[in-house]
């Protein structure tokens, strides 16, 4: 049995959905010859810090009860990475697409320290992707981010490994779920687009600030990502070309709808560098004409020709499932 | 009759203007000239060449008689395609689509000889509300269709309205 000493930098959703996954499938873990032994819980407040190993049920009652796990408050994620000896950080901070935030100074140091880092964020990805990769393979750390695109879709290793050997021409793609939602639902309700989002926010699919997601901030930031870790390029959000949903009518779907067509707001990566996000029509019955909060990609291959998943794209287990997928992925392979 | 005609020249000074001379000796309409990009289309062997489509109006004995005349003047005439139009889209404009001119938005399709928009329909629910249009436009070619396109971009920048393309389209 090998045993893994990690730490969950940042405990909201999807800190506390990797805390519950991991609890759930300790003994598929360990069957797979891993025990993963969390050291180090932080949230905004502090951490939590048990080098024997925390208690995971214990973090996940006190975070419901008191709001933070921090029994040493003040401590930071970087100065759990900087000052505890362990080998995993599983970054889950909120992310940042402007500057990177936490989550890229927390990954720097983590490689600095020679820490693997599996993440869900996607900021410091979308910004600095050449740096980190860099900087992870100099200093002999695995550094793994599925869970940055299409949450429970397995998107980045399907196209790497699965996919090896076919040449990618192109992906499309809905990777944002609460665009998906708002497109589905105008057309549904025959409402138009501020309509929806209010019921949006008010089910906690849309943010009270839904910028990031509408105008297509989002899913620029996931294309780029996949188009540095899929095609190799050295793309930055500022090369997409970006067009989000908020000018979308009720009329415009209804008449898309007579001619058999709906409405997704579609990012695509093209092998000659292109990056876009755009509304575009999608016949109904394609297979990115997926419906609420679905994510879709569709892989235009050489060999295999086109290649189409679909799954949840968000939620804090799911995205928690793709982060333990990466996790096993790197210490099942060593 | 509107046709296409396919003909290759060489890459060299005056050679459009020698295709050109048989299509106004023979008094055909000239549509539209189109230059295909010479990355995908220049052919290597026997010198550099470039493909041009012209789009003619004209019947069918005087099209034979400007393809005999271009060939005798050395230039090699590779297709006349009498059905003008072979790919159709259909686009979204959403926005002021009615007061920043329509008719201009049409022209300016219409008026390239190698695409025009065959039908159109509006829902403005109202007055201050954006009005969206859905556009079926017939075009010459998968190029002709690229170059559309394009237009159709410039002209949604322009006029600040959302262009919705169909997934299709790269």
């Amino acid at each position: 049995m090998k045993t893994i000493k990690a730490s969950i930098i940042g405990f909201g959703s999807i800190g506390q959905g990797v805390a519950r996954v991991l609890l759930a499938k300790k003994d598929y873990l360990n069957k797979e010859g891993i025990d993963i032994k969390v050291i180090a819980v932080t949230d905004s407040k502090g951490s939590a810090v048990d080098e024997n190993g925390l208690n995971l049920e214990k973090c996940l009652a006190v975070k419901a009860e008191k709001g933070t796990v921090a029994d040493k408050p003040g401590m930071t994620g970087l100065d759990v990475i900087n000052q505890i000896d362990h080998d995993l950080v599983i970054e889950v901070t909120p992310t940042n697409i402007n500057t990177g935030g936490d989550g890229l100074i927390n990954m720097r140091a983590a490689f600095e320290h020679k820490k693997d880092v599996v993440t869900s964020n996607k900021g410091p990805l979308a910004l600095k992707f050449k740096e980190l990769t860099k900087l992870a393979e100099q200093n002999g750390c695995h550094f793994k981010y599925e869970a940055t695109v299409g949450g429970a879709m397995p998107v980045i290793n399907l196209m790497r490994d699965g996919m090896a050997g076919n040449e990618i021409e192109s992906v499309k793609g809905i990777f944002n779920g609460t665009c998906n939602y708002i497109l589905t639902r105008m057309h549904e309700e025959k409402s138009n687009y501020s309509e929806i989002l209010t019921e949006a926010v008010d089910l906690g699919i849309a943010e009270a600030d839904p910028t990031y997601d509408v105008e297509g901030i989002d899913t620029a930031g996931k294309i780029v990502i996949l188009a540095n870790a899929v095609f190799g390029m050295d793309k930055t959000i500022a090369d997409v070309e970006r067009t989000g949903i908020t000018k979308i009518t009720y009329e415009a779907l209804e008449m898309s709808a007579r001619s058999g067509k709906t409405i997704k707001l579609i990012g695509e990566i093209k092998k000659d560098g292109s990056l876009s996000v755009a509304p575009r029509l999608v016949p109904v019955g394609h297979p990115l004409s997926v419906s609420g909060t679905l994510n879709a990609a569709s892989i235009q291959t050489d060999l295999a020709g086109e290649i189409t998943v679909t799954g949840k794209g968000a939620g804090s287990v799911e995205t928690a499932g793709s982060i333990l997928s990466d996790i096993i992925s790197i210490y099942r392979d060593n | 009759m509107k046709v296409t005609m396919d003909i290759e020249l060489k890459d060299e000074p005056g050679q459009l203007i020698l295709a050109l001379e048989p299509v106004s000796r023979n008094k055909a309409n000239l549509i539209s000239v189109f230059h295909y990009h010479k990355s995908n289309n220049t052919i290597k062997t026997g010198g550099v060449r470039v493909q041009v489509q012209l789009v003619l109006d004209a019947k069918s004995p005087v099209i034979d008689k400007i393809k005999d005349e271009m060939e005798k003047a050395g230039i090699r005439v590779l297709r006349i395609g009498e059905e003008k139009y072979r790919e159709i889209m259909t686009v979204l404009m959403i926005g002021h689509v009615v007061d920043t001119d329509i008719r201009d938005t049409i022209n300016r399709i219409d008026g390239t000889g190698i695409a025009e928009i065959i039908d159109m329909s509006l829902s403005m629910p109202e007055i201050e509300e954006p009005t969206s249009a859905a556009l079926t436009i017939n075009a010459v070619g998968k190029e002709e269709l690229k170059e559309t396109v394009r237009i159709l971009k410039d002209i949604a920048g322009e006029k600040e309205l959302l262009l919705v393309l169909p997934i299709e389209i790269s």
